[in-house]
Protein backbone atom coordinates (compact mmCIF):
# COMPACT_ATOMS: atom_id res chain seq x y z
CA UNK A 1 0.00 0.00 0.00
CA UNK A 2 2.85 2.37 0.87
CA UNK A 3 4.53 1.72 -2.48
CA UNK A 4 1.27 2.46 -4.30
CA UNK A 5 0.89 5.78 -2.47
CA UNK A 6 4.46 6.66 -3.36
CA UNK A 7 3.75 5.91 -7.03
CA UNK A 8 0.72 8.17 -6.96
CA UNK A 9 2.73 11.05 -5.52
CA UNK A 10 5.58 10.69 -8.00
CA UNK A 11 4.18 12.48 -11.02
CA UNK A 12 4.83 15.55 -13.07
CA UNK A 13 2.45 17.51 -15.26
CA UNK A 14 3.41 19.47 -18.35
CA UNK A 15 4.73 22.93 -17.49
CA UNK A 16 1.82 25.39 -17.41
CA UNK A 17 2.01 29.03 -18.44
CA UNK A 18 -0.92 31.41 -18.41
CA UNK A 19 -1.84 35.01 -19.11
CA UNK A 20 -5.13 36.54 -18.01
CA UNK A 21 -6.76 39.60 -19.64
CA UNK A 22 -5.21 38.55 -22.93
CA UNK A 23 -8.06 40.14 -24.94
CA UNK A 24 -8.98 43.74 -24.24
CA UNK A 25 -12.61 43.78 -25.39
CA UNK A 26 -13.95 40.68 -23.62
CA UNK A 27 -15.17 40.51 -20.00
CA UNK A 28 -12.64 37.83 -19.18
CA UNK A 29 -9.98 36.01 -21.17
CA UNK A 30 -7.09 33.64 -20.65
CA UNK A 31 -4.40 32.01 -22.76
CA UNK A 32 -2.96 28.81 -21.34
CA UNK A 33 -0.17 26.55 -22.51
CA UNK A 34 0.23 23.05 -21.10
CA UNK A 35 3.53 21.93 -22.55
CA UNK A 36 3.24 22.70 -26.25
CA UNK A 37 -0.57 22.60 -26.29
CA UNK A 38 -2.03 26.12 -26.31
CA UNK A 39 -5.64 27.34 -26.06
CA UNK A 40 -7.22 30.78 -25.82
CA UNK A 41 -10.59 31.36 -24.11
CA UNK A 42 -12.80 34.42 -23.97
CA UNK A 43 -15.85 34.96 -21.73
CA UNK A 44 -18.58 37.53 -22.38
CA UNK A 45 -21.54 37.99 -20.12
CA UNK A 46 -23.99 38.18 -18.55
CA UNK A 47 -25.55 39.73 -21.66
CA UNK A 48 -29.00 40.15 -23.18
CA UNK A 49 -30.15 36.96 -24.88
CA UNK A 50 -32.45 35.95 -27.73
CA UNK A 51 -36.01 35.11 -26.78
CA UNK A 52 -35.90 31.45 -27.80
CA UNK A 53 -32.86 30.59 -25.68
CA UNK A 54 -33.87 32.59 -22.60
CA UNK A 55 -34.34 30.85 -19.25
CA UNK A 56 -36.46 32.52 -16.58
CA UNK A 57 -34.57 31.20 -13.55
CA UNK A 58 -30.95 30.94 -14.69
CA UNK A 59 -28.46 32.13 -17.26
CA UNK A 60 -27.92 30.33 -20.55
CA UNK A 61 -24.37 29.16 -21.19
CA UNK A 62 -23.18 29.13 -24.79
CA UNK A 63 -19.85 27.60 -25.81
CA UNK A 64 -18.26 28.19 -29.19
CA UNK A 65 -15.18 26.21 -30.17
CA UNK A 66 -13.02 27.36 -33.08
CA UNK A 67 -10.54 24.86 -34.45
CA UNK A 68 -7.26 25.79 -36.08
CA UNK A 69 -8.57 24.97 -39.55
CA UNK A 70 -11.66 27.09 -39.02
CA UNK A 71 -14.13 24.56 -40.42
CA UNK A 72 -16.63 23.29 -37.83
CA UNK A 73 -16.83 19.52 -37.39
CA UNK A 74 -18.69 16.94 -35.29
CA UNK A 75 -15.64 16.67 -33.01
CA UNK A 76 -15.86 20.39 -32.32
CA UNK A 77 -19.54 20.08 -31.32
CA UNK A 78 -18.55 17.23 -28.98
CA UNK A 79 -15.88 19.42 -27.36
CA UNK A 80 -18.37 22.30 -27.02
CA UNK A 81 -20.86 20.00 -25.32
CA UNK A 82 -18.32 18.70 -22.79
CA UNK A 83 -17.04 22.20 -21.97
CA UNK A 84 -20.58 23.58 -21.64
CA UNK A 85 -21.76 20.81 -19.32
CA UNK A 86 -18.63 21.10 -17.18
CA UNK A 87 -18.86 24.90 -16.89
CA UNK A 88 -22.59 24.72 -16.07
CA UNK A 89 -21.77 22.76 -12.92
CA UNK A 90 -19.36 25.48 -11.77
CA UNK A 91 -21.23 28.71 -12.59
CA UNK A 92 -23.82 30.08 -10.14
CA UNK A 93 -26.20 30.65 -13.04
CA UNK A 94 -29.24 31.38 -10.82
CA UNK A 95 -27.68 34.77 -10.00
CA UNK A 96 -28.02 35.85 -13.64
CA UNK A 97 -31.55 34.96 -14.80
CA UNK A 98 -32.67 35.74 -18.37
CA UNK A 99 -29.11 36.37 -19.56
CA UNK A 100 -26.45 34.54 -21.54
CA UNK A 101 -22.81 33.82 -20.78
CA UNK A 102 -20.73 33.07 -23.86
CA UNK A 103 -17.44 31.18 -23.79
CA UNK A 104 -15.39 31.19 -26.99
CA UNK A 105 -12.38 28.88 -27.23
CA UNK A 106 -9.77 29.11 -29.96
CA UNK A 107 -7.37 26.27 -30.67
CA UNK A 108 -3.82 27.54 -31.14
CA UNK A 109 -1.61 24.43 -30.84
CA UNK A 110 -2.58 20.80 -30.26
CA UNK A 111 0.22 18.50 -29.10
CA UNK A 112 -1.84 16.15 -26.95
CA UNK A 113 -4.20 16.69 -24.00
CA UNK A 114 -6.00 19.47 -25.83
CA UNK A 115 -9.47 18.97 -24.32
CA UNK A 116 -8.15 19.20 -20.75
CA UNK A 117 -6.19 22.31 -21.76
CA UNK A 118 -9.41 23.86 -23.15
CA UNK A 119 -11.30 23.13 -19.93
CA UNK A 120 -8.57 24.66 -17.77
CA UNK A 121 -8.40 27.72 -20.03
CA UNK A 122 -12.19 28.14 -19.86
CA UNK A 123 -12.04 27.93 -16.07
CA UNK A 124 -9.35 30.61 -15.86
CA UNK A 125 -11.29 32.86 -18.25
CA UNK A 126 -14.42 32.49 -16.09
CA UNK A 127 -12.42 33.34 -12.96
CA UNK A 128 -11.02 36.39 -14.76
CA UNK A 129 -14.46 37.55 -15.94
CA UNK A 130 -15.86 37.98 -12.42
CA UNK A 131 -18.74 35.54 -12.95
CA UNK A 132 -19.82 33.98 -9.63
CA UNK A 133 -18.79 30.32 -9.42
CA UNK A 134 -19.46 27.47 -7.00
CA UNK A 135 -15.93 26.17 -7.46
CA UNK A 136 -13.08 26.09 -9.93
CA UNK A 137 -12.33 22.87 -11.79
CA UNK A 138 -9.17 21.19 -13.02
CA UNK A 139 -8.94 18.83 -15.98
CA UNK A 140 -6.22 16.18 -16.11
CA UNK A 141 -5.68 13.73 -18.97
CA UNK A 142 -3.90 10.40 -18.95
CA UNK A 143 -3.21 7.55 -21.37
CA UNK A 144 -2.76 3.80 -21.08
CA UNK A 145 0.20 2.50 -23.10
CA UNK A 146 0.72 -1.00 -24.61
CA UNK A 147 2.35 -2.30 -21.42
CA UNK A 148 -0.55 -1.10 -19.28
CA UNK A 149 1.31 1.83 -17.72
CA UNK A 150 -0.62 5.01 -16.93
CA UNK A 151 0.94 8.13 -18.45
CA UNK A 152 -0.17 11.48 -17.04
CA UNK A 153 -0.49 14.35 -19.54
CA UNK A 154 0.60 12.28 -22.56
CA UNK A 155 2.33 13.81 -25.58
CA UNK A 156 1.11 13.50 -29.17
CA UNK A 157 3.43 10.52 -29.83
CA UNK A 158 2.28 8.71 -26.70
CA UNK A 159 -1.37 9.28 -27.64
CA UNK A 160 -0.86 7.76 -31.09
CA UNK A 161 0.36 4.48 -29.61
CA UNK A 162 -1.92 4.53 -26.54
CA UNK A 163 -4.40 1.73 -25.90
CA UNK A 164 -6.83 4.08 -24.14
CA UNK A 165 -7.11 7.74 -23.15
CA UNK A 166 -8.92 9.12 -20.11
CA UNK A 167 -9.82 12.67 -19.15
CA UNK A 168 -11.03 13.65 -15.70
CA UNK A 169 -12.33 16.95 -14.33
CA UNK A 170 -12.34 17.58 -10.57
CA UNK A 171 -13.86 20.38 -8.51
CA UNK A 172 -11.81 22.39 -6.02
CA UNK A 173 -14.21 22.01 -3.11
CA UNK A 174 -14.15 18.28 -2.39
CA UNK A 175 -12.05 16.95 -5.28
CA UNK A 176 -15.16 15.15 -6.50
CA UNK A 177 -15.34 14.01 -10.12
CA UNK A 178 -17.27 16.48 -12.28
CA UNK A 179 -16.67 15.10 -15.78
CA UNK A 180 -15.09 11.96 -17.14
CA UNK A 181 -14.64 11.03 -20.80
CA UNK A 182 -12.69 8.03 -22.04
CA UNK A 183 -11.68 6.29 -25.26
CA UNK A 184 -10.42 2.74 -25.76
CA UNK A 185 -10.52 -0.47 -23.72
CA UNK A 186 -9.34 -0.80 -20.11
CA UNK A 187 -10.15 -2.69 -16.92
CA UNK A 188 -12.06 -1.30 -13.94
CA UNK A 189 -8.95 -1.42 -11.74
CA UNK A 190 -6.98 0.55 -14.31
CA UNK A 191 -9.74 3.17 -14.40
CA UNK A 192 -9.71 3.48 -10.60
CA UNK A 193 -5.93 3.80 -10.52
CA UNK A 194 -5.98 6.44 -13.27
CA UNK A 195 -8.72 8.31 -11.38
CA UNK A 196 -6.67 8.30 -8.16
CA UNK A 197 -3.54 9.53 -9.94
CA UNK A 198 -5.38 12.28 -11.79
CA UNK A 199 -7.12 13.37 -8.59
CA UNK A 200 -3.73 13.75 -6.92
CA UNK A 201 -2.37 15.56 -9.97
CA UNK A 202 -5.28 18.03 -9.90
CA UNK A 203 -3.69 19.54 -6.75
CA UNK A 204 -0.92 20.93 -8.95
CA UNK A 205 -3.49 22.56 -11.26
CA UNK A 206 -5.38 24.12 -8.34
CA UNK A 207 -2.18 25.49 -6.82
CA UNK A 208 -1.31 26.90 -10.27
CA UNK A 209 -4.73 28.64 -10.35
CA UNK A 210 -4.07 30.13 -6.92
CA UNK A 211 -0.67 31.42 -8.01
CA UNK A 212 -2.13 32.98 -11.16
CA UNK A 213 -4.98 34.69 -9.28
CA UNK A 214 -2.51 35.97 -6.66
CA UNK A 215 -0.24 37.29 -9.40
CA UNK A 216 -3.09 39.08 -11.19
CA UNK A 217 -5.05 40.17 -8.10
CA UNK A 218 -3.68 43.71 -8.32
CA UNK A 219 -4.15 44.08 -12.07
CA UNK A 220 -7.29 42.10 -12.97
CA UNK A 221 -9.47 45.22 -13.11
CA UNK B 1 -9.77 21.85 0.28
CA UNK B 2 -8.42 22.58 3.73
CA UNK B 3 -10.34 24.99 5.91
CA UNK B 4 -8.83 28.43 5.46
CA UNK B 5 -7.84 30.54 8.47
CA UNK B 6 -10.40 33.31 8.82
CA UNK B 7 -7.91 35.69 10.45
CA UNK B 8 -6.04 36.16 7.17
CA UNK B 9 -7.93 39.23 6.04
CA UNK B 10 -6.74 40.62 2.73
CA UNK B 11 -5.69 37.23 1.41
CA UNK B 12 -6.54 36.04 -2.08
CA UNK B 13 -9.55 33.76 -2.57
CA UNK B 14 -10.56 31.66 -5.54
CA UNK B 15 -14.10 30.32 -6.15
CA UNK B 16 -14.92 27.27 -4.04
CA UNK B 17 -12.43 28.12 -1.30
CA UNK B 18 -13.84 27.48 2.17
CA UNK B 19 -13.57 30.69 4.17
CA UNK B 20 -15.22 30.07 7.53
CA UNK B 21 -18.02 28.42 9.47
CA UNK B 22 -21.53 29.77 9.04
CA UNK B 23 -22.89 30.71 12.46
CA UNK B 24 -24.02 33.71 14.51
CA UNK B 25 -20.52 35.16 14.41
CA UNK B 26 -19.97 34.94 10.65
CA UNK B 27 -22.49 35.96 7.97
CA UNK B 28 -21.92 35.54 4.24
CA UNK B 29 -21.72 38.80 2.32
CA UNK B 30 -21.26 39.71 -1.36
CA UNK B 31 -18.95 37.45 -3.35
CA UNK B 32 -19.66 34.44 -1.13
CA UNK B 33 -22.26 31.69 -0.76
CA UNK B 34 -23.41 29.31 1.96
CA UNK B 35 -23.28 25.52 1.76
CA UNK B 36 -23.64 22.86 4.47
CA UNK B 37 -22.75 25.16 7.35
CA UNK B 38 -19.76 26.81 5.70
CA UNK B 39 -19.10 30.03 3.81
CA UNK B 40 -17.39 29.61 0.44
CA UNK B 41 -15.92 32.16 -1.96
CA UNK B 42 -17.84 32.70 -5.22
CA UNK B 43 -15.41 35.15 -6.81
CA UNK B 44 -11.67 35.45 -7.27
CA UNK B 45 -10.54 38.38 -5.18
CA UNK B 46 -9.51 39.69 -1.79
CA UNK B 47 -11.13 38.49 1.44
CA UNK B 48 -12.78 41.24 3.50
CA UNK B 49 -14.27 40.92 6.98
CA UNK B 50 -16.40 43.71 8.44
CA UNK B 51 -18.10 43.94 11.81
CA UNK B 52 -21.83 44.67 11.66
CA UNK B 53 -22.60 47.14 14.46
CA UNK B 54 -26.26 46.13 14.78
CA UNK B 55 -25.93 42.34 14.94
CA UNK B 56 -22.29 42.34 16.16
CA UNK B 57 -21.55 39.63 13.59
CA UNK B 58 -18.71 39.58 11.07
CA UNK B 59 -19.76 39.94 7.43
CA UNK B 60 -17.49 37.81 5.26
CA UNK B 61 -17.18 39.07 1.69
CA UNK B 62 -14.88 38.69 -1.30
CA UNK B 63 -14.03 41.87 -3.17
CA UNK B 64 -13.30 41.17 -6.81
CA UNK B 65 -11.16 43.55 -8.87
CA UNK B 66 -13.64 42.88 -11.67
CA UNK B 67 -16.93 44.67 -11.02
CA UNK B 68 -19.60 42.00 -10.54
CA UNK B 69 -22.38 42.17 -13.10
CA UNK B 70 -25.44 44.01 -11.81
CA UNK B 71 -28.89 42.87 -12.95
CA UNK B 72 -32.08 44.93 -12.54
CA UNK B 73 -34.21 43.59 -9.68
CA UNK B 74 -37.83 44.31 -8.78
CA UNK B 75 -38.06 47.73 -7.13
CA UNK B 76 -34.76 49.08 -8.46
CA UNK B 77 -34.62 52.59 -9.91
CA UNK B 78 -33.06 52.46 -13.36
CA UNK B 79 -31.83 55.00 -15.87
CA UNK B 80 -32.90 54.15 -19.39
CA UNK B 81 -33.13 55.49 -22.90
CA UNK B 82 -36.33 55.42 -24.96
CA UNK B 83 -35.90 53.64 -28.29
CA UNK B 84 -39.44 53.11 -29.68
CA UNK B 85 -42.75 54.76 -28.81
CA UNK B 86 -46.09 53.39 -29.98
CA UNK B 87 -49.72 53.72 -28.89
CA UNK B 88 -49.60 50.78 -26.44
CA UNK B 89 -46.10 50.83 -24.97
CA UNK B 90 -42.68 52.44 -24.86
CA UNK B 91 -39.59 50.35 -25.57
CA UNK B 92 -36.40 51.30 -23.72
CA UNK B 93 -32.92 50.09 -22.98
CA UNK B 94 -31.67 50.01 -19.38
CA UNK B 95 -28.32 51.80 -19.05
CA UNK B 96 -27.86 52.09 -15.27
CA UNK B 97 -29.22 50.30 -12.22
CA UNK B 98 -29.13 52.68 -9.28
CA UNK B 99 -25.65 54.23 -9.17
CA UNK B 100 -23.90 51.48 -11.17
CA UNK B 101 -23.51 51.74 -14.93
CA UNK B 102 -24.15 48.54 -16.87
CA UNK B 103 -21.51 47.18 -19.21
CA UNK B 104 -24.26 46.17 -21.63
CA UNK B 105 -27.81 47.49 -21.95
CA UNK B 106 -30.89 45.36 -21.24
CA UNK B 107 -34.20 45.63 -23.08
CA UNK B 108 -37.23 46.87 -21.17
CA UNK B 109 -40.82 47.85 -21.85
CA UNK B 110 -42.96 50.57 -20.28
CA UNK B 111 -46.66 49.85 -20.75
CA UNK B 112 -49.23 52.59 -21.29
CA UNK B 113 -50.96 51.85 -17.95
CA UNK B 114 -47.70 52.23 -16.01
CA UNK B 115 -46.75 55.69 -17.31
CA UNK B 116 -48.84 57.74 -14.84
CA UNK B 117 -50.60 57.01 -11.58
CA UNK B 118 -53.76 58.92 -12.62
CA UNK B 119 -55.89 59.06 -15.81
CA UNK B 120 -54.56 55.72 -17.01
CA UNK B 121 -57.20 55.44 -19.75
CA UNK B 122 -56.48 58.80 -21.36
CA UNK B 123 -52.68 58.59 -21.49
CA UNK B 124 -51.04 59.11 -24.87
CA UNK B 125 -47.48 57.70 -24.83
CA UNK B 126 -46.48 60.15 -27.60
CA UNK B 127 -47.21 63.04 -25.23
CA UNK B 128 -45.08 61.52 -22.48
CA UNK B 129 -41.96 60.16 -24.18
CA UNK B 130 -40.03 60.49 -27.43
CA UNK B 131 -37.21 58.30 -28.78
CA UNK B 132 -33.87 59.41 -27.37
CA UNK B 133 -35.24 60.62 -24.02
CA UNK B 134 -33.30 59.65 -20.91
CA UNK B 135 -35.72 58.47 -18.24
CA UNK B 136 -35.82 57.34 -14.63
CA UNK B 137 -38.11 54.36 -13.97
CA UNK B 138 -38.79 51.64 -11.44
CA UNK B 139 -38.53 47.92 -12.25
CA UNK B 140 -41.84 46.10 -11.81
CA UNK B 141 -42.31 42.42 -10.92
CA UNK B 142 -41.92 40.14 -13.92
CA UNK B 143 -44.97 39.14 -15.94
CA UNK B 144 -43.24 38.17 -19.18
CA UNK B 145 -40.00 36.28 -19.63
CA UNK B 146 -38.43 38.34 -22.36
CA UNK B 147 -38.63 41.92 -21.08
CA UNK B 148 -38.05 43.91 -17.95
CA UNK B 149 -41.22 45.82 -17.07
CA UNK B 150 -40.89 49.43 -15.97
CA UNK B 151 -43.12 52.03 -14.33
CA UNK B 152 -42.93 55.82 -14.16
CA UNK B 153 -46.08 56.24 -12.04
CA UNK B 154 -44.36 58.42 -9.42
CA UNK B 155 -43.51 62.12 -9.27
CA UNK B 156 -39.78 61.39 -9.08
CA UNK B 157 -39.87 59.18 -12.19
CA UNK B 158 -40.14 60.15 -15.84
CA UNK B 159 -38.11 62.11 -18.39
CA UNK B 160 -34.87 63.61 -17.08
CA UNK B 161 -33.05 64.62 -20.27
CA UNK B 162 -34.72 65.36 -23.59
CA UNK B 163 -33.92 67.31 -26.73
CA UNK B 164 -36.58 69.18 -28.70
CA UNK B 165 -37.24 68.14 -32.29
CA UNK B 166 -35.76 71.17 -34.05
CA UNK B 167 -33.11 71.95 -31.45
CA UNK B 168 -29.38 71.45 -31.99
CA UNK B 169 -27.98 68.24 -30.53
CA UNK B 170 -26.72 68.53 -26.97
CA UNK B 171 -29.15 71.25 -25.90
CA UNK B 172 -31.41 69.70 -23.26
CA UNK B 173 -34.88 71.02 -22.56
CA UNK B 174 -35.83 72.53 -19.22
CA UNK B 175 -38.98 71.37 -17.39
CA UNK B 176 -41.58 74.12 -17.03
CA UNK B 177 -44.40 72.00 -15.59
CA UNK B 178 -45.26 68.38 -14.76
CA UNK B 179 -46.21 67.74 -18.37
CA UNK B 180 -44.11 70.17 -20.43
CA UNK B 181 -40.49 70.92 -21.26
CA UNK B 182 -39.03 73.88 -23.13
CA UNK B 183 -35.88 74.27 -25.18
CA UNK B 184 -33.79 77.20 -23.87
CA UNK B 185 -32.50 78.07 -27.37
CA UNK B 186 -35.49 77.69 -29.70
CA UNK B 187 -38.12 78.15 -26.93
CA UNK B 188 -40.09 75.22 -28.39
CA UNK B 189 -42.43 73.56 -25.88
CA UNK B 190 -42.98 69.81 -26.00
CA UNK B 191 -45.18 67.52 -23.89
CA UNK B 192 -43.34 65.07 -21.60
CA UNK B 193 -43.96 63.11 -18.41
CA UNK B 194 -41.43 65.11 -16.40
CA UNK B 195 -39.53 63.62 -13.46
CA UNK B 196 -39.03 65.77 -10.38
CA UNK B 197 -35.29 65.30 -9.96
CA UNK B 198 -34.10 66.17 -6.47
CA UNK B 199 -30.65 67.79 -6.72
CA UNK B 200 -27.84 66.26 -4.67
CA UNK B 201 -26.97 69.57 -2.99
CA UNK B 202 -30.58 70.20 -1.87
CA UNK B 203 -29.60 70.48 1.80
CA UNK B 204 -26.97 73.12 1.06
CA UNK B 205 -29.49 75.09 -1.02
CA UNK B 206 -32.21 74.99 1.65
CA UNK B 207 -29.92 75.44 4.66
CA UNK B 208 -26.89 77.47 3.58
CA UNK B 209 -24.00 77.35 6.02
CA UNK B 210 -22.39 80.73 6.66
CA UNK B 211 -18.67 80.17 7.26
CA UNK B 212 -18.11 83.55 8.94
CA UNK B 213 -20.92 82.84 11.41
CA UNK B 214 -19.34 79.49 12.28
CA UNK B 215 -15.99 81.17 12.93
CA UNK B 216 -17.49 83.75 15.29
CA UNK B 217 -19.28 80.98 17.21
CA UNK B 218 -16.02 79.08 17.58
CA UNK B 219 -14.17 82.14 18.88
CA UNK B 220 -16.95 82.82 21.39
CA UNK B 221 -16.74 79.24 22.67
CA UNK B 222 -12.98 79.44 23.09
Amino acid sequence: MGAEEQNIKEFKLKPMKCELNFLSKSDGSAILSQGETVALASVNGPLDVKMQSQSIEKSTLEVLFCSKGGKPSVGDRYKENIIRQTCETAILSSLYPRTAITITIQELEDYGGFLSCCLNTACLALVNSGVAMRHVFAAVSCALDDRGNILLEPTQQQLETARATMNFVFDSRQKSLVTSFTEGAFSEDTYKEALARCRSASDLVFSFYRDIVTKYSKVIG
Amino acid sequence: MTTENTKDIGKICIPGMRISLLNKEFISGPGTYELKGYIYAALAGILKMEKDENTKATIVSVESPRTPSVLPKTGDIITGKVTVVNSRMVNCIILCVGPSVLVRPYRAVLKKEDIKATDKDRIDPYKCFRPGDVILARVLPMTEIHWYHLSTAENELGVVLATAEGSPQGVSMIPISWSEMQCPKTLVKEPRKVARVIPENINQALFPVDKTQNKTEETQKS
